[in-house]
C-alpha cells in the first residue's frame, strides 16, 4: 500500500487529539500504510451472513440503588489544576 | 535457611515452609527482596519494589497465621504487572502520562489477593498501556530476558514473566489481550494463564482493548497457578463483565492423567513458517500426554491466519476510545496549554509513545467515517468467524494444543523498526483473545538455548481442564523446572 498522505494522518491525528512531531508524522505516513495493508486482507472476505461479534461480554444491568462514590478529595488528588473543589480546564467559550 | 534456596520454591512450597514454621513470611519476603536487589539490576523485571509494604504485608500475614489462620497465599510474596491498580502506591500503566498517578482504589485482583494473606514485593514492568510483544516500549526501560540478557523477555507481562523466571517471586500477576501472558510465559520459560474473558474481574486493570483484557497468573508450576487462579477469579459487582458463575476447585481437577481427554492439534498452526525446532519440542509434547493417555484429534481453525489483522483492528479501535480519557485534566500529566485543544495534543504528544500513539492512529482510521464499515465492522464479522471456529472445533476435542510462540525469543531492537513483524510475533495466541476463550501456555523445551512454550486452550470456563493437561504433561517433564543460567549468557 502506497504511504497515506500528510493530510490523511492529520485528520485522523486530529480526530485522536494527538499532537504529531513532523518525524513522527512522516513514519506514521509509511507504519500505518504497512499496517493498514495487512489487515485490509480482510476486505476482501466475503462474509454477509456472518453477524458483528463484540466479544463474549455480557452485560447485565444493575438495579437503580444509590451507593458510596469516590469522596470529592481523592477524586480531585492526581488533577494538575484544580480550583475550589473543581477541575480546573482552559477557556472553551470566548 | 539459604537465601538462595527459599527464593527457588514455588507457591506451594512457600505456604508448606511457613506453615511449618520453617521460615516466617517477614523472612521469605526479605529472601525475595534480597533477590531482586541482586539480580533485578541486570533484569529490570520492576518498575517499583515496595520493599516496605512488603514487610507490613507480611507481618500482618504472620500475626494472622499467629492466630491460628492458615491459606494457600497467606504471607506467600508476589508480583504484581503495573497496569493493576494499588492504592497509595503510583501505577504507571508503563507510561510517562501516568508516572506520577496514585490510584485511590485497587484493583479487584489486589484486593483479593491482599485478602488472601499475599504479600506485594512491587509491580512489573510492562509494554507501555500493554501494547507490544516485548516490553520495550515501557517508558521507563526494557526489561532482559532471564535465560539471556541481550533477548526480549516478551510483552506486554515481560517484567512479570521476568520475575518469576529469574526466581525474583514465586508468582506474579499479568495481563492478556493478545497474548501477553502467554506469550512472555513462553519466551522466559515459565507457566502463564490467560482465563476466560470476565472470568476474572478488570476492575483496576487499566483499560487497552475492554472486550479482550484479561488479568491472569505467571508461576513455575500449573498447580501454583491454579492456585493464584482460585484466588482471584470470581464474580465482582464492580466489573459489569465479569461472568456469575461458580469458581470451581482448580486443584481437585489436576488428577495428573489424561484418559479420555480428546486433544485437539490445529491444522494451521502446523503449516510453514514454524521454526523447525518449536515444531520439533510440540511434537515431543503431543506424545508426552498420549503417554498421559489423551487422545490426538486433527482439527482446523479455518478462519485463524485472519486474527491478527482482525485484532490490530477491534484491539485499536477500542483502545482508542479507552485512552480518549488521557487529557490531562482529572489525572495524569499535563502539558502547560492556553487552550483545550492544545492541553489534549501536547499533553497526550508528550505523554504517550510511539506504539500506543500507532494504535490510537489505526484504531481511529478504523472507525472513521468512511471506513467504518470495510476495516472494523468487517473485522468484528471475522471475530465472530474465529470464534465459531474455536466452539465447532471444541465440539470434537476437550483442549486444543499448539505451540505458544513461532520462536524463541528475539534480540532487543530486532523488531522495534517493524511493527507488523513485532504483531506477527502474537500469531499463536492472538485467536484466543478474539474468542474469549480460556489458555496456558508451559515450558516445553530449549531451541538454541532458549525457552519455548506449548499452548493449551480450552472452552469458556473451562480453567480446569486446561490446567490439568498442563500439570499432566509438567509432571512427566522438567522444562517448567529449570533455572536460568545465573548472569543471563546462554
Amino acid at each position: 500500500m502506497e504511504p497515506l498522505d500528510r493530510d490523511a494522518v492529520d485528520r485522523i491525528a486530529a480526530l485522536a487529539r494527538l499532537g504529531l512531531t513532523e518525524a513522527e508524522r512522516e513514519a506514521l505516513r509509511h507504519q500505518l500504510a504497512d499496517v493498514l495493508g495487512y489487515v485490509g486482507q480482510l476486505a476482501g472476505l466475503v462474509l454477509d451472513e456472518a453477524p458483528p461479534f463484540l466479544g463474549p461480554a455480557v452485560a447485565p444491568l444493575r438495579a437503580d440503588e444509590p451507593g458510596p462514590s469516590l469522596p470529592r478529595a481523592e477524586a480531585l488528588a492526581n488533577a494538575a489544576r484544580t480550583t475550589a473543589g473543581y477541575f480546573r480546564v482552559p477557556t472553551i467559550l470566548e | 535457611m539459604a537465601a538462595d534456596e527459599a527464593t527457588d520454591w514455588g507457591v506451594a512450597a512457600c505456604a508448606q515452609a511457613l506453615r511449618t514454621g520453617r521460615v516466617s513470611s517477614r523472612e521469605l519476603a526479605q529472601a525475595h527482596l534480597a533477590r531482586i536487589e541482586r539480580a533485578d539490576g541486570a533484569i529490570g523485571a520492576f518498575l517499583a519494589v515496595t520493599g516496605e509494604l512488603a514487610l507490613q504485608q507480611a507481618d500482618a500475614a504472620d500475626r494472622r497465621r499467629a492466630r491460628g489462620e492458615d491459606g494457600p497465599l497467606l504471607g506467600v510474596p508476589y508480583a504484581l504487572k503495573d497496569i493493576l491498580t494499588t492504592a497509595g502506591t503510583v501505577t504507571t500503566a508503563g507510561s510517562r502520562l501516568l508516572e506520577a498517578y496514585v490510584p485511590p482504589d485497587s484493583s479487584t485482583c489486589y484486593e483479593r489477593l491482599t485478602a488472601a494473606g499475599a504479600v506485594l514485593l512491587g509491580k512489573t514492568n510492562l509494554d507501555e498501556f500493554a501494547m507490544g510483544s516485548s516490553t520495550e516500549n515501557s517508558a521507563f526501560h526494557a526489561t532482559r530476558n532471564p535465560w539471556d540478557h541481550a533477548r526480549v523477555p516478551g510483552g506486554s507481562s515481560g517484567g512479570s514473566a521476568a520475575a518469576v523466571a529469574a526466581r525474583m517471586a514465586p508468582l506474579a500477576l499479568g495481563t492478556d489481550t493478545g497474548g501477553s501472558i502467554r506469550q512472555p510465559a513462553a519466551l522466559c520459560g515459565c507457566v502463564g494463564v490467560k482465563p476466560t474473558y470476565g472470568r476474572v474481574s478488570r476492575y483496576g486493570l487499566i483499560a487497552f482493548g475492554s472486550s479482550l483484557d484479561c488479568a491472569g497468573p505467571f508461576a513455575r508450576s500449573s498447580a501454583d497457578a491454579a492456585t493464584v487462579l482460585a484466588a482471584i477469579a470470581g464474580h465482582d459487582p464492580r466489573d459489569a463483565t465479569s461472568l456469575d458463575a461458580p469458581v470451581p476447585d482448580y486443584a481437585a481437577a489436576l488428577v495428573g492423567d489424561l484418559d479420555g481427554l480428546r486433544v485437539g492439534v490445529v491444522r494451521e498452526h502446523l503449516a510453514e513458517g514454524l521454526d523447525d525446532g518449536v515444531r520439533a519440542a510440540l511434537e515431543a509434547a503431543l506424545d508426552v500426554l498420549v503417554e498421559a493417555g489423551a487422545e490426538r484429534v486433527p482439527v482446523s481453525l479455518p478462519h485463524v491466519g485472519y486474527s491478527v489483522a482482525s485484532y490490530y483492528l477491534v484491539a485499536t479501535a477500542e483502545c482508542s476510545a479507552n485512552l480518549a480519557r488521557y487529557d490531562g485534566i482529572r489525572y495524569g500529566r499535563a502539558a502547560p496549554a492556553d487552550t483545550l485543544d492544545e492541553l489534549l495534543a501536547r499533553t497526550r504528544d508528550e505523554g504517550l509513545g510511539a506504539e500506543v500513539k500507532r494504535r490510537i492512529m489505526l484504531g481511529t482510521y478504523a472507525l472513521s467515517r468512511g471506513y467504518f464499515d470495510a476495516y472494523y465492522k468487517q473485522a468484528t464479522r471475522v471475530r465472530g468467524r474465529v470464534r465459531a471456529d474455536f466452539d465447532a472445533a471444541l465440539e470434537d476435542c476437550d483442549v486444543l494444543v499448539g505451540p505458544t510462540v513461532p520462536a524463541p525469543a528475539f534480540r532487543l531492537g530486532e523488531k522495534r523498526d517493524d511493527p507488523l513483524a513485532m504483531y506477527l510475533s502474537d500469531i499463536y495466541t492472538i485467536a484466543l483473545n478474539l474468542a474469549g476463550l480460556p489458555g496456558a501456555s508451559t515450558p516445553c523445551g530449549l531451541v538454541d538455548g532458549l525457552p519455548v512454550g506449548l499452548q493449551i486452550m480450552g472452552r469458556p470456563l473451562d480453567e480446569a481442564t486446561v490446567l490439568r493437561v498442563a500439570d499432566a504433561y509438567e509432571r512427566r517433564t522438567d522444562w517448567a523446572a529449570l533455572r536460568p543460567p545465573e548472569g543471563g549468557a546462554p
